[in-house]
Parts: C-alpha cells; sequence; structure tokens
C-alpha cells in the first residue's frame, strides 16, 4: 500500500485527517551500501523508485521477503512492494522478465561450481536477469577448456567473483535439506543432492500402513512430464521414477551409480564417454536401444523443442550450435554404435558428465510414442516409458499414483511397491497430514517448528547442494546500475534471515556456490 | 402509523426519527455494542499512534515470543508486535468493510429505487441484468479484475463493493413495489400528498429497516473477502495487514507440537467482538426503524 494509501486510511477514519506519519525513519548511519547508493544517485534513497519483488507463495518466502522489505526501507530508505503468485505464475512472470526484483533458488545438478556459474551466462535460459559481461563468459569458456585442475578451479573462482561485483543476483543464503520422513520408511539416507529414489526404499515397523502405499508430499505440481522439457525439482523427483537414465542417484549418497548402463568409460583426454547399455524394454515390451537415447538427446536440443532447460546439455558436443541453428541435430555429438553401446564427444573435460546423466534432460523417450501423440504423449494414457514405476493416475492438484512398473528391467528388486505424490502447497496443512499419518515424508515445514524438530527421530537433515537468491532485473532502472544492486545486496542482513527466521542450520551466503559444490573435483 | 402511547402522553409530537432514536437506546444490549465498537474503532486509530511499536519494525531478538512486558499481545514470525499490527490490521478491516459496504448501499439502493420507481420495459431489462449478474461467481470476477488493476487499497474497497449490490438491490425494488400499493399511501396520495413527501415519510422509513439489515450483514462479509484476496496475494500486501491477514496466518501457525495460539487469539477477538457488536447494531437499529413490528 501507498503513502496516499495509508493517509486515505486515516482520512477515512476521520480522526487522522491530514496528519499521515512521516512515512520513514532516518536511514541507518552511512556505510557501504548507503555510500553505494548515493554514489548511484540516490542518497538515502531519495528518488528511488518503489521496487516490486516477486516470490511463489510459500510462508518462508513471505518470512524472508518481509524482512528483506524492512531491511531495505530502513537502511537504505527504498519503499518495496512484495508481490506473491502462484508457482506457475511465477515462473512464467520470471522468465518472462515481468519483475524487478524475484526470489530464486537453484539446486545444483552436480557437485560443481560450474552448476552454479553456467546458470547466469548472458544466453542461459535460466538468466532472467538480462546481465552479460564479457569477462564472465571468458572465464567461463576458460573453465572449459581447462584441462588441468587448478586451471579450471582459477578460473571458476574468476568467474564468480565478477558475479558477485556485479551483483546480477544477491545469493541469500545456502540450503540445507529438511526431511520429515515416518519412522518406519526405511532405507533412506541424506544426501547433498537430497535425492531419494524410492525403489529403494521400503516400509517396516509400528504404524507402517498396512497397505504398504507411501505418502509423500510433493508440494507442487510438476512442470511437464516431458524429460526434454522439465526443469524443476518436482519434476525430477516425478521423472526419475518414470524413466531411467544412463546413471541414477545412489540412495546413499547421490552418487552416480550404473543404471540403464552397466558401464561407462572415459577415453584418456576426457572428452568421450562411451556407455554400454543393459538390455531393458520400453513399458510397451519393446527394447531400449541407444538409438532411442540418441533421439532423445536430439530432441532436447532442437530448437522446435523450445527447451527451456537444454543449456545444461551443451556439454555435449556440438549442442550449442544446434540449440541455436547453427548446425544440424545429426551433427549432436552423440551417437549409437550398436543396439547397446552409446558414444558421446563432448565439448570440453566435464568430470561431472556421468552425474549429470540422471538428469531427466538426458533420459531416452520411445520415438514412435513421441512422433504419434505429439504434446500429449506425456498424458498418462499415452506415455510410454523405462523406469522402476508407472503413473497410474494423475488427479491435479491433488495426487499422483504411482505403480511398479512390471515390465522394468530390475522389477524384482523394486522394494516399494506402490506410493503416492501428493501436491499439498500449504506446509501447515501438510504438516498436519504428517503428524495425523495421513502423510507420511515432508521435505518442507512450517519454519515454526524449526527449533522443535531437532533430536527427533522423524527429522532428518544435513548439507544440501542449493542456494537461494534474489535476482535484479537489470534491463529496468535504476536495477541497470551494478552499484544499486550491489547495495540492495549488501544491505541484506543474512545472518538475521538464517538464524532467526529459518533456524533450520542454513548458512548465509557471503558467495554463490554452496558448500557441497566447493570443493572441484 | 399509529403512534406508541407515550406520545399521546407528551404534549410534544415526536417525529419518526426520535422515535427510533429512542427505541434504539432503550435496546441496552445494541446500545452497548455500539459503545463497544466506538471503542475498538478508537482503539484501532489510537494504539498505533500511542505504542512505541512500529507495525513494520522487527526485533529478531524476539521472533513468534508470546505476549510479555514489553510485547502486550506477543510477536509474529518477524518479531514485529502483534498488537500494534492487531489494531493497525483493524484500520484495514474497518475501512474495506465500511467503505465496500457504502459502496454496494448505494448502488444497490438507487439501482433498486430506480427500477421499481420506472416500472415497465426498464425495470425489465434491469432486473435481468441483475439476474446476468447473479449467474457470475462474484470471486471468480473480483479475481480477474484485481488481477488487472493490482494492488491499491481503493480497488479493493470499490471492487468488492461494486460486485455485492445485487441483494440489495432486489431487496430495495421488492419493497418499493409493495409500499407503493400500501393503504397508507394511497391515502397520503388521496390526501395530496406531494411524491417527495411521500419517499421521506413512508419509503424511506420503510426500506430502511432491511436496509440496515442488509449493511451489517454486508461489512463482515466484505471482511472475509478482503482477507481471502489478500491470502490470494490480491488484497492487502505486507508490511500492511488487516484482521483477515492476520487471522489466516496465525490459523496456520496453530499445531499440536507448538503453542503460538495468540497469533490468533488476538487478531481473531478483535474481529468476532467487532461482528458481534455489528450484528447487535443492526439487530437494534432494524427494531428501532421497523414500522411494521413493535
Amino acid at each position: 500500500m501507498t503513502r496516499s494509501t495509508r493517509s486515505s486510511v486515516n482520512v477515512l477514519l476521520l480522526l487522522l485527517a491530514g496528519c499521515g506519519r512521516s512515512e520513514d525513519a532516518a536511514p541507518a548511519p552511512a556505510g557501504e551500501p548507503q555510500k553505494l547508493l548515493a554514489e548511484a544517485g540516490f542518497p538515502g534513497g531519495r528518488g528511488f523508485p518503489k521496487l516490486t519483488l516477486l516470490y511463489n507463495r510459500a510462508d518462508v518466502h513471505q518470512r524472508i521477503a518481509a524482512a528483506v522489505q524492512e531491511m531495505w526501507r530502513t537502511r537504505l530508505g527504498i519503499q518495496v512492494e512484495l508481490q506473491n503468485a502462484e508457482w506457475k505464475v511465477f515462473l512464467g512472470r520470471v522468465h518472462d522478465g515481468d519483475f524487478d526484483v524475484a526470489r530464486g533458488a537453484w539446486i545444483g545438478e552436480y557437485a560443481d561450481p560450474h552448476a552454479f556459474l553456467d546458470l547466469f551466462r548472458r544466453e542461459s535460459p535460466t538468466n532472467p536477469t538480462g546481465w552479460g559481461s564479457e569477462e564472465y563468459e571468458r572465464q567461463l569458456e576458460a573453465s572449459n577448456a581447462a584441462t588441468e585442475r587448478e586451471t579450471r578451479r582459477a578460473a571458476l573462482d574468476a568467474a564468480e567473483g565478477i558475479l558477485l561485483r556485479d551483483t546480477p543476483v544477491a545469493p541469500v543464503y545456502h540450503y540445507v535439506a529438511h526431511n520429515y520422513i515416518k519412522t518406519f520408511v526405511r532405507g533412506v539416507h541424506h544426501n547433498a543432492r537430497d535425492m531419494h529414489p524410492l525403489q529403494h526404499v521400503w516400509l517396516e515397523g509400528e504404524g507402517a500402513p498396512k497397505d504398504g502405499v507411501l505418502i509423500f508430499n510433493a508440494s507442487e505440481e510438476p512442470l511437464s512430464l516431458d524429460p526434454a522439457l522439465s526443469r524443476d525439482i518436482g519434476g525430477l523427483k516425478t521423472l526419475m521414477h518414470l524413466f531411467e537414465g544412463l546413471a541414477n542417484y545412489d540412495p546413499k549418497d547421490a552418487s552416480p551409480v550404473p543404471a540403464a548402463a552397466e558401464r561407462w568409460d572415459a577415453s584418456p583426454d576426457g572428452k568421450t564417454y562411451t556407455f554400454r547399455l543393459r538390455p531393458s524394454t520400453w513399458s510397451n515390451g519393446e527394447p531400449v536401444t541407444a538409438g532411442d537415447f540418441v533421439y532423445a538427446w536430439r530432441r532436447v536440443v532442437t530448437p522446435e523443442t523450445a527447451s527451456t532447460y537444454a543449456n545444461r546439455m551443451f556439454v555435449v558436443k556440438n549442442a550449442r550450435r544446434v540449440a541455436r541453428g547453427e548446425a544440424k541435430p545429426d551433427d549432436l555429438g552423440v551417437r549409437a554404435t550398436d543396439q547397446r553401446t552409446l558414444v558421446v564427444d563432448l565439448e570440453y573435460v566435464a568430470p561431472y558428465f556421468p552425474e549429470l546423466t540422471c538428469l531427466n534432460l538426458f533420459y531416452p523417450v520411445h520415438r514412435a510414442t513421441v512422433e504419434k501423440h505429439g504434446r500429449d504423449w506425456t498424458r498418462v494414457e499415452n506415455l510410454v516409458h523405462n523406469g522402476p514405476y508407472r503413473l497410474v493416475s494423475w488427479t491435479m492438484n491433488d495426487r499422483k499414483v504411482f505403480e511398479k512398473n512390471p515390465r522394468y528391467r530390475a522389477a524384482s528388486e523394486v522394494k516399494l511397491p506402490k506410493f503416492i505424490f501428493l501436491s499439498v502447497p500449504d506446509d501447515a496443512t501438510a504438516f498436519r497430514m504428517f503428524q495425523g499419518g495421513q502423510c507420511h515424508w515432508l521435505f518442507r515445514a512450517p519454519l515454526e517448528f524449526m527449533s522443535e524438530m531437532k533430536g527427533r527421530p522423524d527429522y532428518m537433515s544435513g548439507p544440501y547442494n542449493g542456494v537461494y537468491y534474489y535476482a535484479f532485473n537489470t534491463r529496468r532502472k535504476p536495477l541497470d546500475d551494478a552499484r544499486v544492486r550491489r547495495a540492495l545486496s549488501l544491505a541484506i542482513d543474512r545472518d538475521v534471515i538464517a538464524r532467526s527466521i529459518l533456524r533450520g542450520g542454513e548458512t548465509p551466503a557471503d558467495r554463490l556456490v554452496p558448500p557441497p559444490s566447493r570443493v572441484t573435483k | 402509523m399509529r403512534p406508541p402511547p407515550d406520545a399521546w402522553a407528551a404534549p410534544k409530537s415526536w417525529s419518526p426519527t426520535e422515535l427510533a432514536l429512542r427505541r434504539f437506546r432503550r435496546n441496552r444490549r445494541a446500545a452497548i455494542c455500539l459503545v463497544l465498537l466506538f471503542a475498538m474503532g478508537a482503539a484501532t486509530v489510537l494504539t498505533p499512534l500511542l505504542s512505541p511499536h512500529d507495525y513494520r519494525s522487527q526485533d529478531y531478538n524476539y521472533v513468534q515470543g508470546p505476549p510479555n512486558a514489553r510485547y502486550w499481545m506477543g510477536t509474529d514470525g518477524n518479531g514485529r508486535d502483534l498488537m500494534v499490527r492487531t489494531f493497525y490490521g483493524g484500520r484495514i478491516s474497518f475501512a474495506v468493510g465500511i467503505l465496500a459496504t457504502l459502496v454496494s448501499v448505494a448502488v444497490g439502493v438507487t439501482y433498486g429505487s430506480i427500477s421499481a420507481f420506472a416500472g415497465g420495459r426498464l425495470d425489465l431489462v434491469m432486473m435481468r441484468v441483475v439476474d446476468v449478474l447473479y449467474g457470475l461467481p462474484t470471486m471468480f470476477i473480483v479475481i480477474i479484475v484485481m488481477t488487472f488493476v493490482r494492488g491499491s487499497f481503493v480497488i479493493v474497497f470499490l471492487v468488492l463493493g461494486l460486485f455485492s449490490w445485487l441483494t440489495l438491490s432486489r431487496i430495495v425494488r421488492g419493497q418499493i413495489l409493495s409500499l407503493k400499493e400500501r393503504e397508507f399511501v394511497e391515502a397520503a396520495r388521496a390526501l395530496g400528498t406531494g411524491s417527495g413527501a411521500i419517499i421521506r415519510r413512508h419509503m424511506i422509513p420503510n426500506i430502511l429497516g432491511p436496509v440496515i439489515v442488509y449493511t451489517t450483514l454486508t461489512i463482515p462479509s466484505v471482511m472475509l473477502q478482503e482477507s481471502f484476496l489478500s491470502f490470494l496475494g490480491l488484497g492487502i500486501s505486507e508490511p500492511e495487514t488487516s484482521w483477515g491477514v492476520l487471522i489466516d496466518e496465525g490459523a496456520k501457525a496453530l499445531n499440536p507440537i507448538k503453542n503460538l495460539s495468540w497469533l490468533v487469539a488476538f487478531p481473531g477477538a478483535c474481529l468476532a467482538v467487532t461482528l458481534y457488536c455489528l450484528n447487535s447494531v443492526g439487530d437494534g437499529l432494524r427494531d428501532a426503524f421497523d414500522t411494521q413490528q413493535r
């Protein structure tokens, strides 16, 4: 609400006409952020336009946004309007650049600084800020070209330095993975990716449901069930049970372990990988071949697919050129030398490549199904897949029911016969369901209970490869000025957010890359 | 109209309004509630002015703390004083409730009376328009409108007011149509009373009752609609607040593990008292102004 609105409330209450309180206390004594703001032409925040801060609807985002709003008001004298939006609307607005400041977060797909720094390259679809820097591009190219571990790391560090200096994004905190799991859910281990393939999980002990169905609250609906388009964690958590990539996450530490491939070898220069596939079948009974992977990967980078996540495949030779329309899909550096052998040429040395193949972008798809149904191929009744589970039903904004896929190559090793993903976006409701036993597993709970949960047997937490940040829209004035962005970033008291709001062991982020990704492999 | 017995005894003649106010004062419950309502209104204005806390300032050393000597109603999830926020939010709830209702009464009464007095084809068209608007899901339209004209507080009550006059316009039209045929109106007309006097003496006192009842019922419903809109991110936005928003936040914090009941208890109590008083005052006014039942 604006000043005029507030005074209109007063006027209308007939007692305060004309004596609206002065809107702002004087900003805090000048320090680094105040100085930067004054240099940019807004001493004490005077003349600074009202900013909007966009976030998706969840208590934690609202709590943090309200805190940041107040920090910017009292420290910089800047007015901020909070706007919240439903998840898909939020993603759409961020993608279209329809925001001033937006909340953002990224969970690294692999434990490497590159997973985070690559997000904010000029052409990256995950970079909503409009920011681009020659220097930054050069450092990332240098890190890609590097063959020595030390040079690579130095280039990545330099790139991060540029990002922090220019501040298109202000990192706020580094994640901790929280899991609230009923004690009868067995075989779950904390890992830095927070990935838990459910085929390794079983239910046993007091309170275990008699029907053997595990109920997990996924909170949000996935954006898409198409492996080429899905780009959210919810999508990956769904797809990893329907499909199987070359490698999959080890349930203990989320390191890549053989899945659809039985083994892989890297060439001595580290730029060619050869995968040997296991015999396996699609859910319609046809065999999964190396050709299915080739088709799927080409499909990801083909411009017509319009995947906003395809940049994660640019490590594969020629992928960037194909995505830009400068090369044909056939030029992509992947080929099937026989039915069960897949050879991948990389653009540059990427020690994390096997880890990357756990990602939905690298899943195989069934060509005939995609070509027959077009966009509708991911509908429950059309979907052909090769993973441990099949989707029995999907009720939008309610639940998805998964059952063991009898045609899965290792169906006999699947321990959990059936599970349900709920879509309860409200943390408080979900937590009540958890308490009441209508839900067995949450990955988020209301902040109120953080201090009460510690030490409980049904709570598990640990470092998580993710960062929470605020993105600035550098196309808009005055956010096009790096000094303004830096002032805004410096005025965020990250300690307060981590310690007093989150209270779950999250660490204040003085840099972008979270701890699990800092040690370059 | 038969004058009340005491009017015969008194040498002074009483106007219908004076009679109504006398009857209202004798209704003890309504009178007390009116005083309470004024007290609540005064508190919403004065507390934020007199309290040492600002409704926006955050104390991160006392987040979600229970009531104590410093924070009489405790603090919320951002360490803000709940007492100031409750009364500050009350201003907005009151303002939205009263203004939206005024808008809706103004539109509803005007529309209904024009329709009734005009009669014939215009009446038919106007009432079919109301039928069509009835058929549309109100909240859905409000949400669409709010999406296009974002944010402002003025928009909230205008939109809510402009979408809640339908019932009132029908009530007013029905009342006037039946009044037009009543004996006392015909008698007045036969005696040569002018239209203006008939409207003043007969029409207005007779439709006042239903309008007042409707008004007292609309204020709480608008307050609740505002909280729903705010929940969707379309109404009041942080750090501003309203009772609906506070109660929504407080209710979400209720849980079997940790007692955070003050978050919902204080704003809830304020809203409950206000709604109870509004209803009692409404009942009192209806009884006082009702010319049919004595």
